[in-house]
């Protein structure tokens, strides 16, 4: 067992010469970089997608082919990750739904008409504690709000990426490699002739994401009925569970009286 | 008519293999006997549809073959009746609430789905559970792996005409499965694992219960050993059958006991900074170098016994004190990605989740191993015979909920 300060450090070292191989190999079609915890993500121009993963593959031994994915950036309000907390997104809920109606005015009446059984309970709570509420109060109206984005790590200047991660089998070091697609018509070479795995990733990426893979044999549905329209993973693709009714799993967490929410049990 | 063994297929055959010249010469006696398959050998070959309700498929997985004569042109999996979204769902869920649906991603070793995640999140968090609550996960994480391998290792029997040794299986399953429920209060789905630790200690009496149920798994793998490593008919039915290279295999990144019989020594128990502690026990990585089915059978078979030897020694190493890190009481995930992968009993399981604060996750990408493993099947089963379809689709050991997630 070795001890904590070489398994803390060594790893490090070994992806910063890694990622330093990487870009003397790809020289400027690598726009980002970053190592957090052992984890190399890069960011390449989308030309230089397949060279991206030929230079992994036989130069710098990373023949482990682990999957391809999308990502979408687009803001989505229906999603919990932008719920900052439990009781505010409720009523911030209750406000959206209320607010393209002309009688937004009394809001304790909409509440009570939309949800009679528990508009008291918060509303007790919000008397006897009114941090929740005055949270609520500055929070912006999601459907307000102008519909943007905000990439992830290694940054990003579109709403489309296309990411892989490929591993060394021997070194156990592995490689996010990331590449920007363009907003309206996403469209990348495909890596099915460097990782043969790729083939099925990209089906289900193209599906899930509607990016296109350039050469790619058999680009069809693999999960989907053939003939589905709309891809499924990008976030303005409805979910029609949530559509037709709000989730009521986050209306299950009930506040501590007294305390705010955040601050319980943290140090 | 053309004759089964045409010119194009006697030249694909291997003289110097001769498991492969009785089988070409088995299939010119038959077709010399019965002549009434004749109107089957068109130019185009004949198609066989298999599943997707084939017991070989462990759920629903539909496999589309082409034959020519008893040879398969083109094998194409064809997926996606149990595909349940998961990736979409998880964006409109909690993190807490995560963790019911990735128990049913591979559903015969759930707790193992969840550790995955979990970690992922505590790396975000910046967060550690408590020594005990890491032990107890390796725990039952190596439970899940023998609940897990163990129906593998009779279900392979079944899929090729030996009966006995599944009966075998699910009753020394059902130990395990005893044991993981006392525990957890599920048989499939514990959903036991929690951000920062664990949902509740171990129940009085489980320790030496599960002393007594390992030894039971130990003689199961013995008995194993003797009815179909040993047996005649299993190594004829799988040696030499879906021969996968390492240089293949790594390509279409198959990953765990499966990349092991192809021998690439990679064990991510072993290779990887995991908080989990399998680094601190005594144990050994299998591999075998043949790559074929039977290398998959009996890799998979030392790795239930290495989990047997982990879990006595994480039952006497079990150290005290609290199973519960301190964690906020509504769990925000600040803003960032994490990737964690885990050795599961089918391969790597990963997830790859992506954070914008907030109380739930902003994507996640799950990588499941039987997803990659099936991959290979068009390019392994090409050119073998219809029975070895059976054998390496048993051999490469997927499960469905893994695969369409």
């Amino acid at each position: 067992m070795a001890d904590l300060a070489t398994t803390e450090n060594a790893p490090d070292a070994a992806c910063a010469s890694l990622l330093a191989l990487f870009r003397a190999e790809m020289g400027a079609a690598v726009v980002g970089a970053e190592i957090q915890r052992h984890e190399i993500i890069v960011r390449v121009h989308r030309d230089a997608w397949v060279e991206a993963a030929t230079v992994a593959k036989r130069k710098l031994g990373l023949t482990y082919f682990c999957f391809i994915s999308g990502m979408d950036w687009l803001d989505n309000p229906t999603q919990t990750s932008r719920y900052e907390n439990v009781w505010g997104s409720v009523e911030e809920e209750v406000e959206g739904t209320e607010d393209g109606e002309p009688t937004a005015e009394g809001e304790p009446e909409a509440a009570a008409k939309l949800d009679p059984a528990p508009a008291a309970a918060p509303e007790a709570e919000a008397a006897a504690n009114p941090a929740p509420a005055s949270e609520a109060a500055p929070e912006p109206d999601p459907a307000s709000e102008p519909v943007g984005f905000r990439t992830g790590v290694a940054g990003g200047d579109s709403r489309f990426q296309v990411m892989m991660r490929v591993v060394s089998p021997t070194a156990h070091r592995g490689l996010t490699i990331k590449a920007d697609l363009d907003d309206t018509d996403p469209r990348v070479a495909t890596l099915s002739g460097v990782y043969a795995g790729a083939d099925w990733h990209e089906r289900e990426t193209w599906e899930m994401f509607g990016f296109w893979f350039d050469g790619h044999p058999n680009l069809i549905h693999i999960y989907l009925p053939h003939g589905f329209e709309g891809y499924p993973l990008r976030k303005d693709f409805p979910l029609l569970a949530r559509e037709v009714k709000p989730w009521p799993g986050l209306t299950n967490v009930e506040p501590i009286s007294g305390q705010a929410e955040e601050e319980v049990g943290a140090t | 008519m053309t004759s089964i063994l045409s010119p194009t297929t006697t030249a694909a055959l291997n003289p110097a293999n001769p498991t492969e010249l009785r089988q070409a010469a088995y299939i010119a006696q038959q077709a010399a006997d019965v002549r009434v398959n004749v109107e089957l050998e068109t130019d185009s070959g004949m198609t066989i549809n298999l599943g997707p309700q084939h017991p070989a498929t462990h759920g629903t997985l539909r496999i589309i073959a082409r034959l020519d004569g008893e040879q398969v042109i083109s094998c194409e999996p064809s997926m996606g009746y149990m595909h349940r979204g998961y990736e979409k769902l998880t964006e409109v869920r909690t993190y807490p609430q995560i963790t019911t649906l990735v128990n049913r991603i591979d559903w015969l070793s759930s707790f193992a789905n969840e550790v995955p995640f979990i970690l992922a999140a505590e790396q975000l968090m910046g967060i550690e559970a408590p020594p005990r609550a890491q032990w107890l996960r390796t725990l039952l994480f190596e439970m899940a792996r023998i609940a897990n391998v163990a129906l593998f290792l009779g279900d392979m029997g079944v899929q090729l005409g030996a009966v006995t040794p599944v009966f075998y299986a699910f009753r020394d399953r059902e130990h395990v499965l005893n044991q993981i429920e006392s525990a957890t209060g599920g048989r499939f789905h514990p959903n036991y694992d929690r951000i920062g630790g664990l949902k509740e200690d171990l129940p009085k009496g489980w320790i030496a219960e599960t002393r007594t149920v390992i030894e039971k798994v130990v003689n199961f793998c013995n008995q194993m050993d003797d009815l179909l490593v040993g047996n005649e008919i299993f190594g004829a039915r799988c040696r030499g059958v879906g021969v996968i290279p390492a240089e293949r295999a790594l390509d279409y990144g198959l990953s765990g006991a499966n990349a092991r019989a192809s021998g690439i020594d990679w064990d991510l128990r072993r290779d990887s900074e995991s908080p989990l502690v399998w680094n601190k026990l005594d144990w050994k990585v299998w591999t075998h170098p043949d790559g074929d089915s039977f290398a998959r059978y009996w890799v998979r078979l030392q790795e239930v016994r290495e989990s047997c030897k982990m879990i006595t020694q994480l039952l006497d190493g079990l150290p005290a004190g609290p199973i519960m890190a301190k964690v906020p009481r509504i769990i925000k995930v600040p803003a960032g990605e994490a990737w964690v992968s885990t050795e599961n009993p089918l391969g790597e399981m990963g997830y790859y989740v992506v954070s914008q604060g907030g109380l739930g996750p902003f994507r996640v990408k799950i990588r499941s191993a039987s997803f990659n493993n099936i991959s290979i099947v068009p390019w392994v089963t090409k050119g073998v015979f219809v029975p070895d379809i059976i054998t390496i689709l048993a051999s490469l050991y997927f499960i469905l909920g893994d695969i369409d997630r």
